[in-house]
């Protein structure tokens, strides 16, 4: 959950810092790369993108990280396969201007470095506010001031970049550099990477939303030792175990919940109601999140609230990190990373103490642990320099980087099965083995144009009853009855939907037809 | 002798330049009458262009909607929308209420303030204190009381320790804890604007009106209840609505504090007009609802210093 953690996101960016420092290319620094035969070997610089040059020495030291112990496989790493010698045949000398938030941009300056000494290709960054990054970027599209190549975004926003125009179809690029599509699991390639068929996006930060427990407190209630899959089989068993968990400990709330307006109370709906076979839409786009599926979840999201940390109502991702990693919360629904960063002592204050789990079910419902929202990497229809921006995000997303963000626990997360399959890697990411084996269940939001407003409108009658203005019935309708008139003024009711059903469909729940995995 | 010119004699050889010298004045009276005009011209012409314009801009803005590139003619559909918008009614009683009592307790504790400033001078001495909120960006003072109510415990944990409360407090649990979060926010910042302003009508006053008030012997509460407030009047009812129009327009405490939460009971019109324009990018709805706020300040202004004038003059 990377996109709204400032601190990990520079955190990453300063660690990519010593990936360009190490690459060799320091002293390039001073002199910008033009020529393809000034640059230096790209087997040197490829050799120091490593866990000894990138890998934060503390986390090394406590996990015994080392090269030796790879988390990534060489022959699935993108920089690793592609012809550097022909990118710079073709591309060196040109540049690449990069939107990024800000606060990230003299640590990306920096952490682009290998690239550039691997490319020849310059990167230029275009600052934009962190905080209102959608705002800012859809605003310089609008009045046609878009003047850069590439763009980081939540990937929910997909569709309303790429409905517009906004962003141009990168299959071609894709092929041409084999970039290695099939090692991303399906629900990150087709829900951060394709929309109505066709691919804009890279995968960038994946993340999915997951249960994490205090250990101490869980065993206290269950009894023994949690098992992850069968120790909270059902949202009614965590409603239970959480309100006993709010008991224990003075200051200690039994669960944090993100519950803000907007997007934050939508997701963890979404989340909840997932496992009760919550479809939000029919094949025609009506909204069908309102039935009975929809209710049980957002009834088991209103049960949960009453064991929920004060102010959950007000918590966006950032509150609930910080009560989560403080102590504040017995158990957190939240994003994988709660999970990686409660490992680390210099982020969290319940090292060893907590554990994450299988998504519990619900009975009559299905197994489909959501993939709600991750960062894709686009390339923008005004971009100059296509193809190298292109290749700049192939760079930024390639697995060995993306398997040593993990290690870093910087936020920025993994979608590759290489990598989260990969044994050391899940020693330094305590939920990597439940996430990577809850991928291939995953349940996601098609990507849509109007999505935003959707996410917003639907968020904010979630949190009207999360605070007991009205009932969770009146929620959903009046949801409902918004993301109708969003749909239809987004064209999904004419003559031709600006989204074919059936080439979203797949990703909606990749679960389908597979058996449990236990 | 010189002799006269026939001209002379008939005085024309006078009227002419009297022609001529009266045309001079009305080109140096034109000159004078215009010359103001062109000295202040520029200055005008830059608040016409980024007042008038965006103003015009935005009404023009308000028939159509607005979607990304394309605009759809949509008359007065933006304006009839608006008046079955639960959210926009919303926002507007939220803004009348947090708005309302903030300007109440605001005026109340300026003018308490102020009254002890202006007589005690011990405080009088010190009274460059009361200004210091003012001086703090409005985004870092949000984020001061964030941090005090919601984000660090601080209220919550000094009402523990005082054995107040026995839990931590849900400030954006509840519609109007929520909502005294952003009065706090608002009156600790901006009490100072109005303090300022009224110490400054106090000192203005006729002192030989008090003076004879108190040969009368009237005591100080007296003196300023029934002689300094009403010749305050006209200075108060300005300042509140200063004061008023910015509280209306209240934004960087709710962006910041509460995002409208919970349900939307914080949501002021600014934030919720934001809402509407820069996160849906609805611009055509988001303008209809700025020109109704813009139309409906001016009148209450408008109608606010009208009564207070006529009433200030004549105490």
């Amino acid at each position: 959950m990377g996109k709204f953690d400032r601190l990990s996101r520079r955190t990453f960016l300063h660690n990519s810092v010593a990936a360009g420092a190490v690459g060799g290319v320091g002293s390039l620094l001073a002199t910008p790369l033009r020529a393809a035969s000034d640059l230096p070997d790209p087997a040197s610089i490829l050799a120091d993108i490593s866990i000894s040059k990138y890998v934060r020495a503390d986390y090394r030291d406590l996990y015994g990280m080392s090269d030796d112990k790879p988390i990534w496989d060489d022959s699935k790493d993108w920089i690793r396969t592609v012809d550097w010698e022909a990118v710079r045949s073709q591309l060196s000398g040109t540049t690449v201007r990069f939107a990024i938030g800000a606060a990230d941009q003299e640590s990306a300056a920096e952490g682009l470095v290998p690239f550039e000494a691997l490319s020849g290709i310059t990167v230029e960054l275009v600052p934009i506010p962190d905080d209102s990054f959608y705002d800012k970027a859809v605003a310089e599209f609008i009045s046609g001031n878009a003047s850069f190549d590439a763009l980081q975004f939540f990937s929910p926003w997909l569709g309303d970049f790429a409905a517009p125009g906004f962003l141009i179809p990168l299959d071609d690029y894709a092929a041409k550099w084999n970039l290695p599509l099939d090692d991303f699991y399906d629900t990150y390639r087709l829900n951060y990477g394709f929309f109505n068929g066709q691919m804009f996006g890279i995968p960038f930060d994946c993340d999915i939303q997951m249960v994490h427990l205090r250990k101490g407190f869980a065993e206290q209630i269950l009894g023994g030792p949690i098992d992850k899959w069968n120790s909270v089989p059902t949202y009614d068993e965590l409603v239970r175990i959480t309100a006993e968990m709010d008991k224990i400990e003075p200051g200690v709330a039994g669960v944090g919940l993100l519950g803000a307006r907007g997007f934050w109370s939508t997701y963890t709906w979404e989340h909840v109601a997932a496992q009760a076979g919550m479809m939000l839409f029919d094949e025609n786009w009506n909204p069908i999140f309102n039935g009975d599926a929809g209710m049980k979840g957002l009834e088991t999201v209103l049960a949960l609230s009453k064991n929920a940390i004060e102010g959950f109502a007000g918590a966006g991702w950032g509150e609930n990190r910080a009560a989560w990693l403080g102590g504040q919360v017995a158990a957190n629904i939240s994003w994988q990373d709660s999970g990686t960063q409660a490992m680390r002592p210099d982020q969290s204050q319940i090292v060893d103490d907590f554990v994450t789990i299988y998504e519990p079910r619900i009975a009559g419902g299905t197994f489909a642990p959501p993939n709600i929202a991750g960062s894709t990497s686009c390339v923008a229809s005004t971009a100059q320099n296509p193809e190298g921006a292109f290749l700049m995000l192939a760079f930024l997303t390639t697995s060995s980087i993306m398997a040593m963000n993990e290690a870093n626990a910087n936020g920025v997360a993994p979608g590759y099965r290489s990598v989260l399959t990969n044994p050391n890697l899940q020693a330094v990411s305590q939920p990597a083995e439940v996430w990577g084996k809850s991928l291939d269940y995953a349940w996601c939001a098609p990507r849509l144009p109007g999505m935003f407003e959707i996410e917003q409108a639907l968020g904010n009658e979630i949190n009207r009853a999360l605070v007991g203005q009205i009932t969770a019935r009146e929620a959903l309708d009046n949801g409902a009855a918004a993301v109708r008139a969003i749909m239809d003024r987004n064209g999904f009711y004419g003559s031709e939907p600006p989204v074919d059903f059936a080439a979203t469909a797949p990703g909606m729940w990749v679960g389908k037809g597979r058996d449990l995995p236990f | 002798m010189r002799q006269s010119s026939p001209l002379s004699t008939t005085g024309a050889g006078h009227v002419a330049p009297d022609i001529f010298a009266a045309g001079g004045r009305r080109r140096r009276k034109w000159r004078r009458t215009l010359f103001p005009y062109l000295l202040v011209a520029p200055a005008v012409l830059y608040l016409l262009m980024i007042t008038l314009y965006p103003g015009v801009y935005a009404i023009y803005q308000s028939l159509f909607d607005v979607r990304f590139q394309g605009w759809t003619w949509a008359g007065t559909a933006n304006y009839e929308r608006l008046w079955n918008d639960r959210e926009f009614w919303a926002a507007l009683g939220n803004t009348l209420i947090i708005g309302g009592i903030a300007l109440a307790l605001q005026c109340a504790l300026a003018l308490l303030l102020a009254y002890h400033a202006y007589r005690d001078p011990f405080v009088r001495g010190w009274r460059i204190i009361f200004l210091v909120p003012m001086l703090f960006m409005p985004s870092a003072v949000a984020f001061i009381w964030k941090l005090a109510f919601n984000d660090g415990r601080v209220v919550s944990d000094l009402l523990m320790r005082a054995g107040l409360v026995s839990d931590n407090i849900g400030f954006l649990s509840s519609v109007w804890l929520s909502r005294m979060t952003l009065i706090v926010a608002d009156v600790w910042q901006w009490t100072p604007f109005l303090f300022i302003i009224f110490v400054a009508a106090l000192q203005s006053q006729d002192e030989e009106v008090e003076e004879a008030a108190r040969l009368d012997g009237a005591s100080w509460p007296a003196i300023f209840w029934n002689i300094s407030l009403p010749m305050m009047r006209p200075v108060i009812a300005v300042a509140v609505v200063l004061r008023g129009i910015d509280i209306s327009t209240m934004f960087a405490n709710v962006m910041i504090m509460t995002q409208g939460t919970p349900g939307g009971s914080t949501e002021t019109i600014s934030y919720f007009i934001y809402r509407i324009g820069f996160k849906t990018f609805n611009f055509g709805y988001a303008s209809a609802i700025s020109v109704v706020m813009l139309i409906a300040t001016i009148v209450i202004a408008q109608v606010v210093v009208k009564r207070a004038f006529r009433s200030g003059s004549t105490p």
